[in-house]
């Protein structure tokens, strides 16, 4: 759950950086929420204590932009390549994790809904190595650690 | 339902997706077609690693049938990719009940990750189909909204096994 909410936010700050991907990071964007909402209720339904947060089942995702990659533009440049690299390495790294969880889940249903997790995650970071291939490739090489101040001596 | 249950239902599936591609390979386009192919070979795969699960539990794995009748016709490359996708969904949809239907941690092991390629797969072949459409589903293995259930090719009688060759072992 934590992982959902982080990459919620995740995304949240690559729109923000990078809007001329923000087609494709909303569509996916919508896909974590509904992780979360199936995950919230899944929990609440083996703990009864806990109330899932109201929001779309598994069964009906929220209303999502479509799913287009984009053509290349001059406007998204290294931020926007950072972040999706970023997010992609966050996905995997996600997917993996979900993986695991499933193979452990006690109860079944749980399983199941951690495996698709996992499964979108991993086509998430499918999609955004496509993306990636169409942000120009402007990232410098190596990032001086420090910039020098106003009248440092070069 | 016993684990050798569960895992005869995700070899029909395995065989009856490698059969499918082999209905549709002849209709894309030549790239598309290596796609296909290794798709193909990634499904018989992942049969044969079934079929060991199933052996390791002192059971002959079933068969394949010898011919399947796909879902709707597969004249173009439209058709083609749609069958593809929809084949892709359908295996995603066996796994996702194989990690439903039993705790053992082999079996979710196999299935998690069968799970996880149907999808990546599945997009990919609906990119192709529909480049701006929206392409990923939030629970693979889980039916869509607006969309038809996902579907396997279904095992045909001996009579209807005029169609193009079962897949390669």
């Amino acid at each position: 759950m934590a992982a959902e909410v982080s990459l919620l936010a995740g995304y949240d700050a690559a729109i923000t950086a990078a809007p001329t991907l923000a087609a494709v990071l909303s569509a996916i964007r919508a896909d974590h929420a509904a992780h979360r909402a199936a995950l919230d209720a899944e929990l609440a339904r083996r703990s009864p204590g806990r109330t899932a947060a109201p929001q779309p089942s598994s069964g009906t995702p929220a209303v999502r932009p479509p799913l287009a990659v984009p053509t290349p533009s001059p406007v998204a440049g290294p931020d926007a390549a950072t972040t999706v690299q970023d997010l992609t390495a966050t996905e995997t790294a996600n997917a993996a994790a979900r993986s695991d969880d499933a193979i452990v889940a006690a109860a079944g249903a749980l399983a199941a809904v951690l495996g698709s997790v996992a499964a979108s995650e991993a086509v998430h970071a499918t999609v955004l190595a496509t993306v990636l291939a169409t942000v120009p490739a402007t990232v410098p090489a190596t990032v001086p650690a420090t910039v020098p101040g106003p009248g440092t001596p070069p | 339902m016993t684990d050798v249950d569960v895992l005869q239902t995700l070899l029909a599936t395995e065989n009856a997706a490698a059969y499918g591609y082999g209905v549709l390979g002849g209709h894309l386009a030549s790239a598309e077609r290596t796609v296909a192919s290794q798709a193909e070979d990634a499904h018989l795969a992942r049969r044969d690693a079934v079929a060991r699960l199933v052996r390791d539990r002192g059971v002959s794995p079933t068969p394949a049938a010898p011919g399947y009748v796909v879902p709707g016709p597969v004249a173009d490359r439209t058709a083609a990719l749609t069958l593809a996708s929809r084949l892709e969904d359908g295996a995603a949809a066996a796994y996702r009940y194989g990690l439903a239907a039993t705790p053992n941690a082999d079996i979710r092991r196999l299935a998690v990750a069968a799970l996880q390629d149907a999808a990546v797969r599945a997009v990919r072949w609906r990119l192709l189909l529909a480049p701006t459409a929206p392409a990923t589903r939030p629970f693979p293995g889980e039916a869509f909204p607006g969309e038809p259930p996902s579907a396997s090719p279904t095992p045909a009688s001996a009579s209807l096994t005029s169609a193009p060759a079962p897949p390669r072992s």
